[in-house]
């Protein structure tokens, strides 16, 4: 039923009409049916280079070739040479769709023809039967597009003004496609079914090998469930993310060690979301120096391997991510001047791109906040309101007021943070002061001071995830009757981890070594 | 009998996280978490009740459980308001204002904020126009309106606004006036928007005055203003009372912040940020110095001074070098090359 589009209810007119192109759903050119034939016996075989080859060369460059605008062909054409084989169809299903949102415009029912698609190959791989080995590359796109599809979807159904009536007649109808519980549910089933947070565990304790081989069975088993599993936290963490709910996308996040290689770290596009929404929520939750920790580290890393990704599919959205994540680093750093977290590469890309406006952002004038607006509503995530939307007249679109929300609620908080820099650029200068002079210094009377001094201690301690005070202070102080003592803090470097690794990396040399022979 | 309280609160904390974190998506747990938010409240008030355990559900037993103490589940919280979200219609602005209540007494903690990223604003407007009928949600936007106009006097409403008059004279609008009404609201809250950065807090656009309020009162403790808080506070009693505790809470969250910044505190600042003065503080001080090592100390000519508990943060030389240790599980790598 799926594959025979109807292209009548599309809403994108001309270049979506199969005519104007000549799309022809059923029309299999020889090098796709090549492609299928080959896929499907690398994924049989379980050889899961030449999968990963196909899927992230050849594909891109059928793609390039023959579909640049137009779908591809339909699964029921190419099921034929695939023995009708089911969970092949449905993965050749999902690429399909994902081709389809990348060039195309989707129409809503193929929206919800996707979300069927993705419905079956969850049930099927949470079922247990599959028994594949699929890249890590592959099973990521998989959670990643799931997450995109879900968003898209609630940004498409939010803008209710401009909908047809067939549109609303057929949203009526599917109100379970991209439902929320839908999507978080499936994400959690994948989570608990792949029983991936007990696997972690038990690696800790040395039982249970999952890290160590990037996720893949080598024993003959599959990677599917577990590694969708895996990924699957850091989908929950970004759905999280959308909907504002910051606290519980971290909770979602935390069986993984992100100060640690993993899994998440085999994929540059899993690695990347997972950092960028980790920070963003510890940037919304006031954790900046844990947030610039982690952005400063993803940013050198993507600094030192961009080169390599070029060629890749993803290689645009990396860039984007990329210059998010220097406006969301901008936005810590003006908040929380802990320059020396960050490293001196970083640091320069960071004041050729947001130098002035840093400087300007720390004046906390009406020009300031609109930079902090500019730069938060440029970096944020497409946040999304979940509910169903009202279908009795007069129709309103809703597409940006989750958006708003975020954006107000942040620059409330910048403006609750405003007198904070005028207290920094005195604490820098003086290491004791009586609270009468500093009083008069920022032009405010004893007791307002009193406040401003008690906001800084309390915005710049934060409460970690175990309730643990953390200061996240460059310039600390403490105040003896009225007198001021300034303290200014170093950041501790962690020599420790740094020998760790350097053992780890050495005794991996060492045993290269062995390995070769020589007579 | 307190460590017996004591016990039975963390059960009931451990009950109803267990709970939220076997179903965390699931629509059904909704009205056991409006209880457990209800009961954690209420408890004066259905102390004396006697809960008759039928239901199975093991969230019914956990209500019944904590009639008589106090708990907080941020997770529990969440979980409710997360539901609220996903269906807006089932939505209880009585439970969403008890759930900022209880988040603001978890300072230095930021619950709060937590809690407002998750209340969408227009809920009310878009998808529960009070059963549907147009009148009603006329009525609810002039409320808003009403709302929004506090201390919007220098402000002025756009000129697309005279709309207004439609209400004096009771008229209810077609659709076609009323599609530009909507308009015309939406324009006047992107112009409120825009004003944000020169607004005072009391501009706020919230859906309930209730809100309105707990707003007002996170931002005077999140800038540290206690005189302002107490005293808004004393305005607010039919919100801040409902909660056991509430006072308490607030005084241990202002002890915190003081003892973060201070090493000695004038009595005076002291007093005015616990809300504490006379004999009342001389009792407390007097309470403090015998339990939490607290130090009086006689001020020359000028007031009495309180010597408060060293920590880390008040006497930076005691914080802890972090450089010097490793986690357990970092060196557990090494392990395998050890051996």
């Amino acid at each position: 039923m799926a594959a025979s589009y109807d292209y009548e209810d599309t809403v994108v007119p001309s270049q979506q009409q199969p005519d104007s192109l000549g799309y022809d759903p059923n029309f299999v050119p020889d090098s796709v049916k090549s492609f299928v034939v080959h896929l499907y016996r690398h994924i049989r075989e379980k050889n899961v280079y030449e999968i990963h080859q196909m899927y992230e060369t050849s594909f891109q460059t059928l793609s390039d070739r023959m579909f640049k605008d137009s779908p591809w062909p339909s699964v029921d054409a190419v099921s034929q040479f695939v023995d009708n084989d089911h969970v092949f169809c449905l993965l050749y299903r999902e690429m399909w769709f994902r081709h389809l949102y990348a060039r195309l415009s989707p129409t809503l029912k193929q929206r919800i023809d996707s979300w069927d698609n993705y419905c079956s190959l969850f049930q099927v791989v949470l079922h247990g039967v599959v028994n594949m080995q699929l890249p890590n590359q592959w099973l990521w796109d998989m959670v990643d597009e799931f997450v995109y599809q879900f968003q898209s979807f609630c940004q498409y159904r939010a803008k209710m003004k401009s909908k047809t009536e067939q549109e609303i007649a057929l949203l009526k109808q599917f109100d379970q496609a991209w439902n929320v519980y839908g999507v978080l549910n499936y994400l959690q089933a994948l989570v608990e079914k792949s029983m991936i947070i007990q696997i972690l565990e038990q690696e800790k304790e040395g039982l249970e090998q999952f890290t160590a081989t990037d996720g893949y069975d080598y024993n003959g088993g599959s990677n599917v469930l577990k590694v969708l599993g895996y990924f699957s936290m850091v989908g929950l963490l970004r759905v999280h993310c959308l909907l504002g709910d910051y606290h519980t996308g971290l909770k979602c996040l935390l069986p993984i060690d992100i100060t640690q290689q993993g899994v998440f770290t085999s994929v540059i596009g899993s690695h990347i979301t997972t950092i960028y929404h980790y920070g963003f929520a510890n940037l919304m939750m006031r954790r900046y120096v844990e947030a610039i920790r982690e952005f400063n580290k993803i940013l050198l890393y993507i600094y030192k391997t961009k080169q390599y990704h070029q060629k890749s599919p993803q290689y645009e959205q990396i860039l984007k991510k990329n210059e998010q994540m220097y406006a969301l680093l901008a936005i810590c750093l003006s908040l929380c001047p802990q320059v020396k977290l960050v490293d001196e590469a970083v640091n320069s890309q960071l004041r050729e791109k947001y130098g002035e406006k840093m400087l300007r952002m720390q004046r906390y004038d009406d020009e300031a906040f609109a930079l902090y607006d500019e730069l938060f509503s440029y970096a944020c995530p497409k946040f999304i309101t979940p509910s169903a939307p009202s279908y009795e007249e007069p129709l309103v679109n809703y597409n940006q007021d989750a958006y708003r929300l975020q954006l107000k609620l942040f620059l409330y908080e910048v403006k609750q943070q405003q007198l904070l820099s005028g207290v920094r650029t005195f604490l820098k200068v003086y290491s004791t002061m009586s609270l009468g002079k500093l009083a008069t210094y920022m032009e405010v009377d004893e007791l307002t001071l009193r406040t401003i001094l008690m906001t800084y201690k309390h915005k710049t301690h934060s409460v970690d995830s175990d309730g643990k005070i953390i200061s996240n202070a460059d310039f600390d102080f403490y105040i003896d009757d009225d007198m001021i003592h300034v303290v200014e803090s170093k950041p501790a470097k962690q020599y420790g981890d740094y020998f760790l690794r350097q053992i780890v990396k050495l005794e991996g040399v060492m045993n290269d070594m062995d390995r070769i022979k020589l007579d | 009998m307190g460590i017996e309280t004591q016990k039975q609160q963390s059960s009931v904390a451990e009950a109803v996280e267990q709970l939220v974190a076997v179903n965390p998506y699931n629509p059904d747990i909704l009205p056991d978490l409006e209880n457990y938010v209800n009961e954690q409240l209420n408890q004066r008030i259905f102390g004396f009740f006697h809960f008759a355990s039928v239901n199975v559900n093991p969230i019914t037993v956990v209500c019944h459980n904590q009639v008589s103490s106090q708990t907080y589940s941020l997770d529990a919280n969440l979980c409710l308001l997360r539901l609220y979200q996903f269906e807006p219609e089932r939505l209880s602005t009585q439970i969403v204002a008890r759930i900022l209540v209880k988040a603001l007494m978890a300072m230095p903690a930021p619950d709060f904020s937590l809690c407002l990223f998750l209340i969408p604003e227009r809920v009310v407007l878009c998808l529960n126009p009070a059963g549907n009928s147009l009148s009603h949600l006329v009525s609810w936007i002039l409320r808003a309106l009403r709302f929004t106009m506090v201390g919007e006097a220098n402000m002025g409403l756009p000129d697309q606004c005279g709309f207004c008059g439609m209400n004096q004279e009771g008229d209810v609008p077609n659709v076609r006036n009323f599609l530009e009404f909507l308009n015309a609201i939406e324009d006047f809250a992107t112009i409120i928007f825009y004003h944000f950065s020169r607004e005072k807090i009391s501009r706020f656009v919230q859906m309930e005055e209730q809100f309105k309020t707990l707003i007002v009162l996170s931002h005077y403790l999140e800038t540290a203003r206690f005189r302002q808080f107490w005293d808004e506070a004393a305005k607010s009693r039919h919100i801040v009372e409902a909660v056991p505790g509430f006072e308490h809470a607030i005084q241990a969250y202002a002890l915190h912040v003081l003892t973060l910044s201070y090493q000695k505190v004038p009595r005076s600042v002291l007093a005015e940020s616990i809300n504490i003065e006379g004999l009342s503080l001389d009792k407390f001080l007097e309470h403090q110095a015998t339990n939490s090592g607290w130090i009086l100390e006689k001020g020359q000519g000028r007031g009495q001074l309180i010597i408060l508990p060293q920590n880390e943060f008040n006497h930076p030389e005691l914080k802890k070098s972090t450089a010097d240790s490793i986690p357990l599980d970092h060196i557990t790598r090494i392990f395998p090359i050890l051996s």
